[in-house]
């Protein structure tokens, strides 16, 4: 662990720009996995739409920063309002199970998605510019990004690592076990899922924030691009749901083959990216944490089939 | 003194009366048989005070407080803790982890993972659980299961248990192991309100037993009392067989306990 920490430290002194863009990229994903996690993980339900909270992030940065806030501060607002606003809308919505949570979290999204492309102060449909990072060399912008992104990436392994242990982890996961039973032994279930989405809003929100200061620019259909919310979620499938460094890996593997995929088929490569997720699901259906847990063997196909997995 | 008390209390479900018109009440410390046929309006009673259903009229006041409306949440946290007919085991979590979730909400809960763990523990020694901590809940056999559904309720510390068909499944040695369990939990200041088909067990270790049918309450007494009750064994056991009772009137609460 110290070995992947040290060597995720140094490593952009000694790779091109481009391997440094990669792997800020991989760890914006990985935030947005882990942080989602936080509430598909524990509890069970899956938010298909909290993408809007990146949007949100980085649409509240940029606005605040084009009024002369700086970009820490702007960026803690903006994270700080996606946190509060899935406390005003979580109450409705959390009572929604299964498909219909899912559902109902991507009408939020579109809905705000809609709000960002008709409102003047964000530029509506043709998005909004932020002033960039000046820094003497770009080299150093690339690193300033990097950095940022592995120390929110630590932060939420670090929220997520202590929630797993704490009185609300033992809450949110026999929530997900049995939500009726939770309630019985004195778990305010409607609380606590809400408290795990809000932490997961806020932290989808620093990310979207960052993000926006990263690429100087952002529109409606990028930032609130449902695809990514599928993305990340898919990196917790095959990572593994419910635990900490499952969707870490998922994050790595996703963003990884996807690049080296893309670059070596340009035209085949969401066929193959989608086979390779097929095969995951199939060998691995609680994802590659499972293969470190249960080794990957024939008995634990087998186990697979007879549970109807595969 | 009553720690608990309903007053009137009302349920349908579509045409269906499941509770009618029901006063009852719970001494402190005292152990409250519930007994009735299949679809008498039990589990509805129990539902009803635990918090999982809202009746259609009547008022339950625990320790003098009106409970109708709160959340099932809010009623553990205040006390009165309850187990299921249909186990609740909690998927993926271990029988220990299962009673430390139990002991960190509740009505005293235990803020501190040490605090947690100990308590968990003493928990799980009541119960005889205490050599299989380390397995998932849903591994368990139907008795361990049963158990754990106690623990989960006790840990909680609560001052009334609403038992809902402990023992229903049980061999009769578990039986008479649950049994004195429950007397045991009773001694430690817990008073009990207790759904059992088990007759035996139910008229064992109940001060006094309430019956109802087809929603209504039929009679509320001592066991002694309600074996010897012409319109309870008509309940049971249909009108003939009341008719024979009435002829030859020896050895009939016999014929009661051991159905």
């Amino acid at each position: 662990m110290i070995g992947v920490f040290v060597l995720l430290v140094l490593l952009p002194f000694f790779v091109s720009g481009y391997w440094v863009r990669l792997f800020t990229h991989i760890f914006m994903y990985a935030v947005l996995a882990e942080s989602t996690n936080i509430l598909m993980g524990f509890t069970g339900l899956v938010p298909f739409g909290n993408v809007v909270f990146f949007g949100m992030g980085a649409y509240l940065t940029a606005i605040l920063m084009g009024n002369g806030i700086p970009f820490f501060l702007a960026m803690m607002i903006g994270a700080v309002i996606c946190f509060l606003f899935t406390l005003a809308i979580g109450h409705p919505i959390l009572k929604m199970k299964g498909h219909y949570f899912a559902i109902a979290t991507m009408g939020v999204s579109e809905a705000i998605k809609q709000i960002a492309t008709n409102l003047d102060v964000t530029g509506g449909g043709s998005g909004l510019n932020i002033a960039p990072l000046q820094l003497p060399e770009v080299q150093h912008v690339y690193l300033f990004f990097y950095f940022l992104m592995f120390l929110i990436l630590i932060l939420t392994v670090l929220i997520t690592f202590f929630i797993s242990k704490s009185r609300m982890g033992y809450a949110l996961r026999a929530i997900k076990a049995n939500e009726e039973g939770a309630k019985s032994i004195g778990i305010n279930s409607p609380l606590f899922k809400m408290l795990a989405w809000a932490m997961s809003a806020f932290l989808t929100g620093l990310i979207g924030g960052i993000f926006a200061y990263w690429m100087t620019y952002i529109d409606p259909p990028g930032v609130f691009d449902i695809v990514i919310a599928v993305k990340f979620i898919i990196m917790i499938l095959v990572g593994g749901s419910g635990t900490i460094m499952g969707p870490l890996l998922g994050a790595f593997f996703i963003e990884f083959i996807s690049e080296i995929v893309w670059s070596k088929f340009l035209v085949f490569h969401l066929t193959i990216l989608g086979g390779i997720i097929v095969l995951v699901i199939i060998f691995m259906p609680k994802g590659f944490i499972w293969f470190y847990r249960k080794r990957f063997t024939l008995s634990a196909l087998l186990e697979n089939v007879r549970e109807g997995k595969v | 003194m009553n720690i608990l008390e309903g007053e009137g209390i009302t349920k349908h479900f579509g045409g269906v009366t499941a509770n009618k018109d029901i006063h009852f009440h719970l001494d402190k410390g005292e152990i409250l048989g519930l007994i009735g046929p299949n679809g008498s309006g039990k589990t509805t009673l129990i539902n009803i005070v635990g918090g999982n259903i809202k009746p259609d009229k009547g008022r339950i006041q625990f320790e003098g407080m009106d409970i109708i409306g709160l959340k099932p949440y809010h009623i553990c946290r205040l006390g009165i803790s309850r187990t299921y007919q249909v186990v609740q085991p909690f998927a993926g979590m271990t029988v220990r982890e299962t009673v430390v979730a139990g002991t960190m909400f509740g009505r005293n809960p235990q803020r501190s993972m040490a605090l947690a763990m100990r308590k968990a523990k003493e928990v799980l020694e009541l119960v005889h659980l205490q050599d299989k901590t380390h397995e998932l809940a849903e591994e368990l056999t139907v008795a361990d299961l049963k158990k754990l559904e106690l623990a989960k309720a006790l840990s909680g510390d609560p001052k009334v248990l609403l038992l809902d068909e402990v023992m229903a499944g049980l061999t009769p040695r578990e039986t008479d192991e649950a049994m004195a369990l429950t007397l045991k939990i009773r001694k430690s200041g817990v008073t009990i309100f207790i759904v059992e088909h088990v007759m035996k067990a139910v008229m064992g270790i109940s001060d006094r037993i309430m019956v109802l049918h087809q929603g209504s309450l039929m009679a509320t007494g001592t066991p002694q009392e309600i074996i010897r009750n012409e319109s309870v064994i008509q309940a049971y056991l249909g009108e003939k067989y009341a008719k024979k009772k009435r002829v030859s009137k020896e050895g009939e609460s016999n014929a009661i306990v051991r159905s």
